[in-house]
């Protein structure tokens, strides 16, 4: 019995110690994931290049760089591209998951992971003294692909042949393939032809872009792309744009379609779920402009339904036609918002978003 | 056979009684002896000394020093270098910050596997001319550091500043794991017990940071204190979400001895990683500071931006890791060749 009654003396103490220190050391466990001891992470292949692996520590990091998604478009990222003097790998693949996305590209992460990323592949080759590398963004949707093609779009960059949503600037080719986005990157600028070759070379293996919705081809749906019913007259080259997050700084106001126009003003589209779900977001953005300054003004002259809102050298207008909310953004004075908006809203019950 | 020295139920018992009344005491000396916080951070990142204050002790409570050099794009390529010594001359010279003996460590930022041109890392020209000019001053060591996350021997590699480092005779650090510690900013919320590279400020006396000047997506710019970013280990990306605090925490994690801002080409748009020319221009401007609040208040100019547009930038002068206001310093604006 006193024996029994030692050892159930020492379990109510194990116990209690464990208690005391059921919170692990956060030093320990933040030193858990420090990273990878240099050698290790250049070794072969996309696996163990991880990098923030940390020495097989963050097993769940490393599992999450290889989702199936993540492996599959490793291998669309070719070995060579066809041709003499074309693009030749010079290692596998290496891939990213949205847990380590920024690993790659730090900050530029979450531009990605606000549109909705799902796996990356890049790949290092060289063509003549020209160093490439090709980066294959898998995005959720091609709206997202738009997304984070449109939000970097380079001022001056030409159309490439390659795709509708194409731009090639001195050193780099930047496209959409459905819901891919792809950049081709060289260290100089006299390797374009480099560049489309290794761009066909990716496409080549790529899912067809019909059937896309969004700017990149036609819609999934029987809807018009949002960027066709921006009215043309005075639209800014290259200039649509999809904000998917956070559209204008308003938290909550999402995928959000903007065009530029030579007199100043911004149009926007967005295509909600329903018209209650279009009446809420303009709804929202309304209280954020007159929470920072905007006040309501008489809507005489704008679309039916508009609201118009002003605040010091900057117009809003805003109004839904179904379940799309559209508007005017930041124009220059009240003259230029309206007829602006009247453009927009003649473009949108063309296509018969009034209903 | 009958074993002569067969137990008894109350021996055994009694032995058994006495073995544990020793376990008990064992365990009870070290119930008593737990220490409910857990072991304290090494030494190297104690929170009372984050990684270290490398300033110059005369300028503690003073004014810090800046000058901004700009090349006459009409004469070629800017060079690095004789932008870097003409900064250097006027805030008194490298000898006055880097002495014989001294350890140097440089901080580059090398936090992508691109070609320098591309301009998203330190360009390995200013690399290599620091190396050289402390090397040239005295210093017994020169190293040259930065943390990229993935792969940082690609990095160092394709960004050039491997070989720079090489060349000039430096030593380049790697981030190998036990270089990381838990290390506490002074007065962090963020940065508690977060592994840091304080294994390369092992015998270190001076700190230099040498940054390019970039857009960043998430800070809205990345200079030299975006660079001390480069310092933290671990999944460091959930810093993100507050990316101004913790650099405002950064800011008073360490402090350099002098901030280098390569301005020569400036990246204005998609940063950090940039990808395309169209992203750069050339600015064709070095600034030296003995502030990197300061320093990058200025280079905030360089992106056409004001200095209130990287909240971080005030938060760090909250936190008395310089000043915001860099005309304070009275910088010296040259002209190279002038």
């Amino acid at each position: 019995m006193a024996s029994l009654a030692v050892l159930a003396a020492l379990c109510l103490i194990a116990a209690g110690i464990l208690a005391a220190r059921r919170q692990p050391n956060p030093a320990v466990a933040v030193a858990l994931s420090a990273p990878a001891p240099a050698g290790q992470a250049a070794a072969g292949g996309p696996a163990s290049a991880a990098g923030t692996g940390a020495a097989g520590k963050d097993a769940q990091a490393e599992a999450a760089r290889k989702t199936p998604e993540a492996s599959g478009i490793a291998a669309l990222l070719p070995d060579a591209a066809p041709g003499t003097g074309a693009p030749r790998a010079l290692a596998p693949a290496e891939t990213f998951s949205p847990a380590t996305l920024s690993d790659k590209i730090d900050g530029k992460a979450e531009l990605y992971l606000a549109a909705g990323f799902t796996a990356m592949a890049c790949r290092g080759y060289r063509a003549g003294n020209a160093r490439i590398d090709a980066y294959l963004y898998r995005m959720k949707s091609p709206d997202a692909a738009f997304a984070a093609f449109s939000g970097q779009r380079r001022p001056g960059a030409t159309q490439s042949p390659l795709a509708k949503n194409a731009a090639l600037t001195e050193n780099a080719l930047f496209l959409i393939s459905g819901r891919d986005y792809l950049e081709v990157i060289a260290d100089r600028a006299d390797a374009k032809p480099a560049l489309e070759t290794l761009a066909r070379a990716v496409l080549a293996g790529l899912a067809p872009a019909k059937g896309t919705a969004g700017p990149a081809g036609a819609s999934a749906t029987a809807d018009i792309p949002p960027q066709e019913l921006f009215p043309k007259a005075g639209l800014k080259a290259d200039s649509v744009r999809l904000a998917v997050a956070d559209a204008f700084g308003c938290q909550g106001l999402t995928n959000m379609y903007t065009a530029e126009y030579e007199a100043g003003a911004t149009a926007f589209l967005s295509r909600r779920k329903d018209a209650a779900e279009a009446r809420a977001q303009a709804a929202l953005y309304h209280k954020f402009l007159t929470d920072n300054g905007y006040a309501v003004q008489d809507a005489a002259g704008a679309p039916a339904g508009a609201a118009v809102l002003a605040m010091e050298g900057s117009v809003e207008i805003l109004f839904t036609r179904g379940r799309a909310l559209a508007g005017i953004h930041d124009a220059p004075d009240r003259d230029a918002a309206l007829r602006a908006a009247a453009a927009l809203d003649a473009g949108l019950r063309a296509g018969g978003l009034e209903k | 056979m009958a074993d002569a020295h067969e137990l008894s139920r109350r021996d055994f018992l009694r032995r058994a009684a006495g073995a544990s009344a020793v376990a008990l005491a064992g365990v009870g000396l070290a119930a008593a002896l737990l220490d409910k916080n857990g072991p304290p951070a090494s030494e190297a990142g104690s929170s009372a000394k984050g990684l270290g204050d490398f300033a110059l002790p005369e300028l503690k409570g003073r004014p810090g020093r800046m000058a901004v050099v700009r090349a006459d794009p009409k004469a070629g390529a800017p060079d690095r270098r004789a932008m870097l010594e003409r900064a250097l001359e006027a805030v008194g010279g490298l000898g006055a910050y880097v002495k014989p003996g001294d350890r140097v460590l440089l901080k580059v930022n090398a936090a992508f596997a691109t070609s320098p041109n591309l301009g998203a890392t330190t360009h390995p020209d200013l690399v290599a001319a620091m190396a050289a000019l402390c090397a040239k001053a005295g210093a017994a060591q020169v190293a040259v550091t930065d943390n990229p996350i993935h792969s940082p021997e690609s990095c160092f590699a394709l960004t050039g500043i491997a070989d720079a480092a090489a060349k000039a005779g430096a030593k380049l650090l790697l981030p190998r794991e036990e270089l990381f510690t838990p290390v506490n900013a002074p007065g962090g919320r963020l940065l508690r017990d977060w592994p840091t590279l304080s294994g390369a400020f092992r015998g270190v006396s001076k700190l230099i940071v040498l940054s390019p000047v970039k857009d960043h997506h998430r800070a809205g710019a990345s200079m030299t204190l975006k660079n001390f970013y480069g310092f933290l280990g671990g999944r460091r990306n959930v810093f993100h979400q507050d990316i101004n605090g913790v650099i405002a925490e950064l800011a008073v994690l360490t402090r350099p001895t002098l901030c280098v801002m390569d301005g020569v080409t400036v990246m204005l748009t998609n940063g950090p990683t940039g990808g395309s020319f169209a992203d750069l221009k050339a600015m064709n401007v070095l600034a030296v500071s003995t502030d990197p609040v300061a320093a990058d208040a200025f280079g905030m100019e360089l992106l056409g931006r004001r200095a209130a547009d990287a909240p971080y930038i005030a938060m760090a002068q909250a936190a008395g890791a310089g000043g915001a206001d860099y005309k304070a310093l009275n910088p010296s604006f040259l002209d190279l060749g002038a």
